[in-house]
């Protein structure tokens, strides 16, 4: 997938972070061009509605900025960005409910909202997706992490607060469960 | 390799492109602009927000003296309400001689009320000598 090139010469994510939190502005846009679509990727994979998609990116990056003097560097910041991102669609998925909104897990195979791209969509794919709407929410993140993402487990470990251990049993369970889903 | 590791290729595969489509269609100029726009909004709210949470903290921080203060006080005034109206006993020697023997009098009632009791002794519940002692004394 083509990411939007940064607008001045590679400047790390940590350069730019101390840039945002010095006040400069372009610093957090930089920010959000590069790691937005990843995030929307982890988050519409995570069951998020695409009509939804750009209002959780935008909360997610606002929350991330507002705390970010609580990233310590453990991890990448796009993975404690995506960590973030989980946060944010739990409370929306949770908003959502207290509204007596159809639960986000089961409109999941509906997301796309156009029955072009739906159609494209292979059944092999909606099976997926809808399966992972219904791990547990560690399982979840842990795979699209992984498999979505290609982090590694010390990364992933890092970023979820848990052990590679952990984090390696977390992927395990949901590749179980995922496989039996397609089989 | 442990068996955790053991990854499937065609989950993977599937997995990679899961939210592809919907990520392309994402505005990402639109997405910036609209972060920039929360952030700049929560800036120019949070003096406010500032404000108005130091002034709660003081509000509650003055209620809590308060309280405090009363708490600390009430003992005190109790012990002085109750000085007041029951005066220790060392003020017995600031009372008249007037005052002094009322109290003594009402100090004596309990005994006088004993007295009748032991009036109300029948002559039968006294043995043989103490009888022939009772009518010698009478006789003199």
């Amino acid at each position: 997938m083509a990411q939007p090139q940064p607008v001045a010469a590679p400047v790390s994510d940590a350069a730019l972070i101390a840039a945002w939190q010095g006040g400069d502005e372009r610093a957090a846009a930089e920010l959000v061009r590069r790691h937005a679509r990843a995030l929307a990727r982890f988050l519409a994979g995570a069951g998020a509605l695409e009509a939804d998609l750009d209002d959780l990116v935008q909360d997610t990056f606002v929350r991330a900025f507002r705390s970010i003097a609580r990233f310590r560097g453990d991890c990448q910041f796009r993975t404690w960005l995506l960590t973030i991102g989980g946060n944010v669609l739990k409370d929306a998925g949770r908003r959502a409910a207290r509204a007596k909104v159809i639960p986000l897990a089961e409109d999941v195979a509906t997301t796309a909202g156009d029955p072009h791209a739906e159609a494209e969509a292979g059944e092999a794919a909606d099976r997926l997706h809808d399966e992972l709407g219904r791990l547990p929410r560690m399982q979840r993140e842990v795979f699209l992490l992984r498999a979505q993402q290609g982090l590694d487990y010390r990364e992933i470990a890092a970023a979820l607060g848990t052990t590679e251990g952990a984090a390696r049993v977390h992927y395990h369970h949901a590749q179980r469960r995922l496989k039996e889903s397609l089989t | 390799m442990k068996q955790h590791d053991i990854e499937d290729p065609q989950l993977q595969e599937l997995a990679r492109k899961l939210g592809v489509r919907a990520a392309e269609r994402l505005d990402v100029e639109r997405t910036t602009l609209g972060v920039l726009s929360q952030l700049r909004q929560a800036k120019r709210q949070r003096p406010w927000v500032v404000w108005t949470q130091v002034a709660w903290v003081r509000a509650a921080a003055m209620v809590v003296l308060l309280v405090g203060i009363g708490v600390v006080l009430q003992p005190r005034a109790e012990s002085v309400r109750t000085a007041w109206d029951e005066p220790p006993a060392g003020a017995v020697q600031e009372l008249s001689a007037d005052q002094l023997t009322r109290v003594l009098d009402e100090l004596n009632q309990p005994v006088d009320v004993m007295v009748p009791a032991q009036e109300d002794a029948g002559l039968e519940d006294l043995s043989e000598p103490q009888l022939r002692a009772l009518l010698q004394s009478l006789e003199g």
